[in-house]
């Protein structure tokens, strides 16, 4: 398994490895206590590239800040200070419509936990996303959701509901609707934190190829053997990221 | 693929999707909104027939003043108001002396018979002898005919009389001929039968023969029961009921509008009570419903989070929101509207005789305005429940709604 | 739990709901929603003959009713059970003042309080037992 990886990681050497997403000395405070007078920072001064075709992963112990730092570097956070900058624009510059926008067209987001919604179909909750802007969804679009999900292993579940899916099968799911617009950019947090080891590999080779097709993924988990998928690795320690040697 | 067959993938066809999927939560806020629009509908529907049978009454009655034997005050009142069929005869040269007033425009008689223990019915029937030459009250109020004049026999009905112009209805074996329906007035009038002094006396003999009717020592030949007055234009009703009941012996002058004052002040009355019960009740609904979009809101926090993360903006997040709101209160102002007019209109007479007062439907116009008005304060209650709700966790950073989540 | 069952579990509340609605109807045709009652000699009036059928149109309805339910809770096909609960509450609903004649006067208990009640319940426990069939339309027999 380590060697497909590893010729995977070395094939990519060829793909210019262009900065899509730059998150520049973030900072995100919280306010403590009854009346607010304590502060405390999740995450202090970090600053992150993601690039295309990489896998960047970021490890570190729960409470660390590391979710706190991937929604902030996803645009669903505002940071206490720093900016984010997709394609050289500030995301937080952006107004509502205009961030939520470009998240939808640019960021292909994996939350943590179940995330779907349970009225909809399998195949509904994949092709959401490119919905939102759209008063149809092209038919190129559905054949892509369907081919997708064939990757994935899930092409009987298509009309299935959710609630009929095991942990690894939604967590599937919901890596092919993050990939359902084509993103830049593939955020994936904690994606294999209650999946068995059959299910962890699978979805952590789904990642790889996600990124060795072109996507920068950026990989947040506590998982040991992610490490080995990755192309960059960073820790982050009570709200530090320090970024590891290899 | 065609297009047809993808249709159900669309961003405005969601709010749709998640009512349908939670029939349980979706059908416990269209309960909520239906009761409020029915309290809404159904309440103001009921006073307005209330004062619709009020007005309807005072212009049935046509009389100014009503000259009744001595004594008969009630009696006549529970006759009209109160629907209880009773008897009360005096002298017929009453009408004479009363004809002679130069302030009376219109005189007419009245005979009114009993038909307690008859064999149709479990319950009296008020049958009233007239003379429709001289008639003002009874014959502008007549619905549908036959265009007969009125021969033995021949009845004139009230409109709750089971029977169309063209009709029959058997009194004491007679067969009666109905040649005329009255319109509805939602007083106990419309329980009346109305004929000839000529039927009256043949019903009267054949209720004799039945050994039913015990009045057999009084005749419409000699004796009446009232004269209706219809004072000339300028002339005090007031004041014309007294001279008639001190030139007339043994006589009693009611007049219509005291008769009617009465239950003026019971309507106003009822109509405050109504009005506040309805108003509390209403307020404790709207508070319910707006703590359980409150709660229903939040227990999606999760759901309304993740649809911000693939990409909805808060406008979108809250249009959803409102949408679902709006379509749950639109199928419970349905409903709750048309439950309310469907037991209004199948019960109407059966609440006619509990409300004790007249009570007239008030027509297609003012019900079809008063459902719109009921079903958009309900919209409204709904909808800035939802928004309120959806304001609030729209502005929340949805990364701060995911991380409470986890 | 197959697909036609999942499909179909919606059946269940509504049967409830059909039951429900029976078991209300025939208390109260015996009760607050009866007709007119017997005259002073003892003998009676058209009327009752329609009570009579409808307090028996309401047993049957109530006892076709638990049968939908025990089958629906059981997942057997209940399209048929329901769909024949339909004649007989539509006969419920026009029988009285139609098929059997009724008093004189609207403000009489049999067209004041039973007539309505019977066409308020006969027509909606026809339309629930309609939905019924129509949600079991998956099954097999």
């Amino acid at each position: 398994m380590l060697d497909s990886v590893n010729s995977i990681k070395k094939s990519q050497k060829d793909i210019v490895e262009n900065i899509v997403l730059s998150a520049e000395n973030l900072t995100r405070s919280y306010q403590r206590g009854e009346h607010g007078q304590r502060t405390f920072d999740a995450v202090k001064d970090a600053s992150l590239d993601l690039r295309t075709g990489m896998l960047t992963e970021i490890v570190g112990h729960s409470g660390s800040g590391k979710t706190t730092l991937l929604n902030m570097a996803a645009g669903l956070l505002t940071p206490s200070s720093g900016k984010v900058l997709l394609d050289g624009k500030d995301m937080y510059s952006l107004s509502d419509n205009e961030l939520s926008r470009l998240r939808n067209e640019k960021i292909g987001v994996v939350p943590q936990g179940q995330t779907a919604l349970s009225s909809l179909t399998v195949l509904e909750n994949v092709l959401f996303p490119s919905t939102l802007y759209r008063r149809l969804v092209p038919d190129e679009t559905v054949d892509r959701a369907k081919n997708l999900l064939c990757h994935v292993g899930l092409t009987d579940l298509m009309d299935s509901m959710p609630s009929e899916l095991s942990g690894g099968e939604l967590r599937r799911m919901a890596i092919v609707r993050a990939l359902i617009n084509k993103p830049k950019v593939l955020m994936a947090d904690e994606p294999t934190g209650d999946l068995d080891k059959e299910n962890t590999r699978i979805v952590l080779e789904i990642l790889r190829k996600t990124a060795s097709g072109g996507t920068a993924v950026l990989l947040v988990t506590h998982e040991a053997d992610a490490a080995h998928y990755a192309d960059e690795v960073y820790e982050m320690e009570e709200g530090r990221l320090t970024r590891k040697e290899e | 693929m065609n297009r047809k067959k993808n249709r159900f993938i669309s961003w405005n066809r969601l709010p749709l999707r998640s009512l349908t999927a939670f029939p349980g939560r979706t059908w416990s806020l269209i309960a909520l909104t239906a009761i409020l629009s029915f309290l809404l509908f159904g309440g103001s529907t009921f006073l307005k027939s209330l004062e619709t049978g009020f007005s309807t009454l005072e212009d049935r009655l046509g009389a100014d003043v009503i000259v009744v034997p001595e004594d008969a005050e009630d009696k006549l009142q529970k006759v009209v108001l109160e629907g209880v069929p009773n008897y009360f005869y005096m002298d017929k040269k009453v009408l004479d002396e009363v004809e002679k007033f130069p302030e009376v425009e219109k005189a007419s008689a009245q005979y009114f018979l009993c038909s307690a223990k008859a064999g149709c019915c479990s319950m009296p029937v008020q049958i009233i002898g007239y003379d429709p030459d001289t008639d003002f009250s009874v014959t502008p109020w007549i619905r549908e005919s036959t265009k007969k004049e009125l021969g033995l026999f021949d009845i004139v009905v009230g409109a709750n009389i089971n029977a169309d112009a063209g009709g029959q209805i058997k009194f004491y074996g007679n067969t009666c001929q109905v040649i005329a329906k009255l319109s509805a007035t939602g007083s106990q009038l419309d329980n009346a039968v109305y004929a000839t002094n000529d039927t009256i006396l043949a019903l009267t003999r054949s209720s004799v023969e039945k050994g039913i009717n015990y009045l057999a020592q009084n005749s419409p030949e000699d004796e009446i029961s009232a004269v209706q007055i219809q004072v000339r234009d300028g002339q005090d009703p007031e004041s014309v009921a007294r001279k008639v009941v001190s030139a007339i012996k043994g006589t009693a002058a009611v007049q219509t509008s005291t008769m009617l004052s009465g239950l003026s002040d019971s309507l106003s009355g009822g109509r405050k009570t109504i009005h506040l019960i309805l108003l509390m009740v209403w307020v404790l609904s709207a508070v319910i419903l707006f703590i359980a979009e409150t709660l229903l809101v939040r227990t999606r926090t999760a759901e309304f989070a993740y649809i911000r993360t693939i990409g909805a903006s808060r406008r979108m997040l809250s249009g959803m929101i409102l949408a679902e709101a709006l379509l749950c209160g639109l199928a419970g102002s349905l409903i709750g509207c048309l439950t309310a007019a469907v037991i209004l209109k199948s019960f109407r007479t059966a609440i006619e005789a509990a409300a004790g007062m007249p009570y007239l439907s008030p027509g297609l116009k003012y019900t079809v305005l008063a459902a719109l008005l009921s079903a958009v304060i309900t919209l409204l209650s709904g909808g800035a429940a939802a928004f309120l709700a959806a304001f609030h966790t729209s502005r929340a950073d949805t990364g701060t709604l995911l991380r409470k989540e986890n | 739990m197959d697909q036609s069952s999942k499909k179909n579990s919606g059946i269940v509340p509504v049967s409830l709901a059909v039951l429900v609605l029976s078991a209300i109807y025939m208390a109260g045709i015996f009760t607050f929603l009866r007709g007119c009652g017997p005259k002073d000699d003892g003998s009676f009036m058209t009327c009752h003959w329609a009570e009579m059928s409808l307090k028996g149109l309401s047993a049957v309805l109530t006892m076709q009713s638990v049968i939908l339910l025990c089958s629906a809770v059981k997942g057997l096909a209940s399209g048929y059970a329901a769909l024949m609960m339909v004649p007989v509450s539509l006969l419920n609903a026009v029988l009285p003042g139609n098929l059997i004649p009724l008093c004189m006067m609207d403000a009489m208990r049999c067209r004041s309080i039973m007539t309505p009640a019977a066409r308020i319940f006969g027509i909606l426990i026809a339309a629930l037992a309609l939905l019924c069939t129509w949600k079991d339309r998956y099954k097999k027999a």
